[in-house]
């Protein structure tokens, strides 16, 4: 315990320094050590439509060069809340796909994302795990079930399928705009 | 010791006692905390009419939050003798607060939270000012919480916590040898309840932990994984998300879910519930989907009442010294009996918001880039660091990676340091490196003169 304020000689308040201080919040000081150590793989691009010194919010672009997927170009948005890594970042596919584990409206089934999340873990881990899907797409656990069942019993259909959703056209009712 | 103080005491207690017959002091309570020694005081304990003036005139308090915890915190604090004290809270009153927020009436159902709560003090207690701020924490410029000697917490988020605590850690100073600048340190008491449980903790920046010291402790929230939502759904909570992540997006796009507007709640359990139909699932209440989707437990009175005490006691002996303070964590069960226990706790000698930093002095004409290279020939972070990047405040000032920054930040480098820290002569840079674990913090202090040694040389070569 310490004394702080001695009402005998009234303590001026610390108004010398009057400069309004905006410190950073612990989630930017840790996803600046995250984004500073990224490791990126010619596939996959980081943006910051904020600028330099807003990380909170940031956009990954990947290319995947092999599998269903080869060359599309997916875009994941992140958003990184106050208190990461307490809590998992949340990202969404700004991009249409047509994808087992990922839905229509760009919800990413990720065990990482959600369930699995250790502080531990990094915006590293979240882009590889982003790869992964790509090239290991895993119709056990949909979020889309009519991809799902195509990859599952028909793998040949799905090629055509996913081809035929990024070339832009349309797949099960749903039409997909171009991303390849 | 021994027989001159106790005659001393025996005489304050005598006059205090012959005071009380005669006149009914409206704050005879107070005064025999604050007039007379005792042997649980706090340590500089002054006794005198001085310190009741200074909690009537001098002193300003902020509460925040006017909800279960503010409302008793608003009431106690008053009732202790605080004279100054301000409210925020960004919420209007909802039928459910009424139970337990009792300044709060059925007509004031729809009113600011801060507005309702400041006039009902004010009219039941005489003297007391009690300032409303009707907005979000975040939208008051930083400045405003400097003119504050205590804040007290009365929230409920881990994000709301995080916010204040680092606006208070960024009012921390260090002097030279590392010690916290006592003029710039400004105490936070916490409190916070759930159900039967509840905590209450003080927290003095730069002495006892801060709130992301102990962050660690707090368990990660519950979540599903979205194809188990989506495909296999087994409880009355796996519909409400279900509904509330999944089928919002889908059918109400645009929309954002607002978890505060009734009708976007009444929505999201109708939706539960033909779910639940559907799969056979039972207990989905419209009680359970406000639990679920806004992470809530049921509030109880008594702890509220409990732990908003204990902050209000803890905030007059941080103001008077009148007892000894709180040694440092609080936690209270009410589930089955009474159980109090109060923890020490350390701080983290690391800690990204509070710690000093390790120091360093530099020429006050030193570049960024000849700062980095200082810091790599520093002894101290051998093998800590190998391409550091640098941050000041919420300033990026150099980023190693990835390429888009490293190329945006690059002219920094043949900056002025000086001037990149906006001419502080004294002042904390955030520093990361692959092989740090964490953040290395590094308070630098700029000099003049230091160019005449040559850094080059330094060591020999």
């Amino acid at each position: 315990m310490i004394k702080l304020f001695s009402v005998k000689q009234k303590q001026k308040e610390n108004s010398a320094n009057g400069r309004p201080i905006n410190k950073q919040s612990a989630g930017e000081l840790r996803v600046q050590k995250d984004i500073s150590e990224l490791n990126l793989a010619k596939t996959t691009s980081i943006s910051f439509p904020n600028g330099k010194d807003k990380l909170l919010d940031f956009e990954i672009t990947i290319r995947p060069d092999e599998g269903f997927y080869q060359g599309g170009i997916f875009i994941f948005s992140f958003q990184i809340s106050q208190v990461y890594p307490h809590e998992a970042p949340k990202v969404k596919c700004k991009t249409k796909v047509y994808h087992p584990n990922i839905d229509l409206e760009g919800n990413v089934c990720l065990n990482i994302l959600r369930e699995d999340w250790k502080p531990v873990l990094s915006v590293n881990s979240i882009i590889y795990g982003l790869q992964y899907l790509f090239l290991d797409p895993n119709p056990d656990d949909p979020l889309n079930h009519d991809a799902a069942q195509v990859l599952r019993d028909n793998p040949r259909q799905f090629e055509q399928n996913v081809r035929r959703s990024m070339a832009g056209g349309y797949v099960g009712g749903h039409h997909f705009p171009r991303c390849i | 010791m021994g027989s001159v103080a106790y005659s001393h005491q025996a005489l304050a207690i005598a006059n205090l006692t012959m005071a009380d017959s005669l006149t009914a002091s409206r704050w005879a309570d107070l005064d025999r905390l604050l007039l007379r020694p005792g042997n649980l005081v706090g340590p500089g304990f002054e006794p005198g009419p001085e310190l009741l003036d200074s909690l009537q005139n001098d002193l300003r308090v902020l509460v925040i939050g006017a909800g279960g915890l503010g409302c008793e915190l608003l009431k106690d604090l008053a009732l202790s003798g605080f004279g100054h004290i301000d409210v925020i809270d960004m919420d209007t009153i909802d039928v459910s607060n009424l139970n337990r927020q009792f300044l709060f009436r059925m007509q004031d159902v729809g009113k600011p939270k801060a507005e309702v709560a400041a006039q009902r003090v004010m009219q039941r207690v005489k003297g007391v000012t009690v300032v409303p701020h009707f907005c979000r924490i975040e939208e008051k410029d930083v400045s405003f919480y400097q003119d504050f000697q205590i804040i007290v917490l009365g929230l409920d988020s881990l994000e709301a916590r995080s916010y204040i605590n680092s606006v208070v850690c960024g009012f921390l100073e260090y002097e030279e040898d590392g010690s916290p600048n006592l003029a710039t340190l400004k105490p936070l008491v916490d409190g916070g309840t759930e159900g039967f449980k509840g905590h209450a903790r003080v927290i003095f920046p730069g002495i006892t932990p801060c709130f992301h010291c102990s962050l660690w402790l707090f368990p990660p929230q519950v979540t599903f994984p979205l194809c188990t939502l989506a495909e296999t759904p087994r409880s009355p909570a796996h519909c409400i998300e279900y509904a509330h992540l999944i089928q919002w997006g889908q059918e109400r796009q645009g929309e954002s879910f607002d978890a505060d507007n009734p009708e976007h709640m009444k929505w999201i359990y109708d939706q539960a519930v033909k779910r639940g139909e559907q799969y056979n699932i039972s207990g989905i209440t419209y009680s359970l989907t406000q639990g679920v989707v806004k992470n809530i437990v049921p509030a109880i009175a008594s702890t509220n009442a409990i732990v908003a005490a204990t902050c209000a006691l803890e905030t007059l002996k941080i103001a008077t010294m009148c007892s000894t303070g709180m040694d440092v964590y609080m936690q209270y069960t009410g589930t089955e009996g009474i159980y109090m226990r109060t923890v020490p706790h350390d701080k983290d000698p690391n800690c990204i918001m509070c710690s000093p930093g390790v120091p360093v002095e530099v020429d006050n004409t030193i570049t960024l880039q000849k700062f980095l290279d200082q810091l790599l020939k520093d002894s101290r972070f051998k093998l800590k660091l190998s391409k550091p990047s640098v941050s000041y405040h919420d300033h990026n000032l150099y980023m190693q990676a990835p390429p888009v920054l490293e190329e945006m930040t690059r002219p920094n480098l043949q900056q002025s340091l000086l001037d990149l820290m906006d001419g502080n002569t004294v002042g904390v840079l955030n520093i990361n490196d692959r092989r740090l674990t964490g953040v290395l913090r590094v308070r630098v202090t700029f000099k003049e003169g230091l160019d005449s040694i040559d850094m080059d040389t330094v060591g020999g070569g």
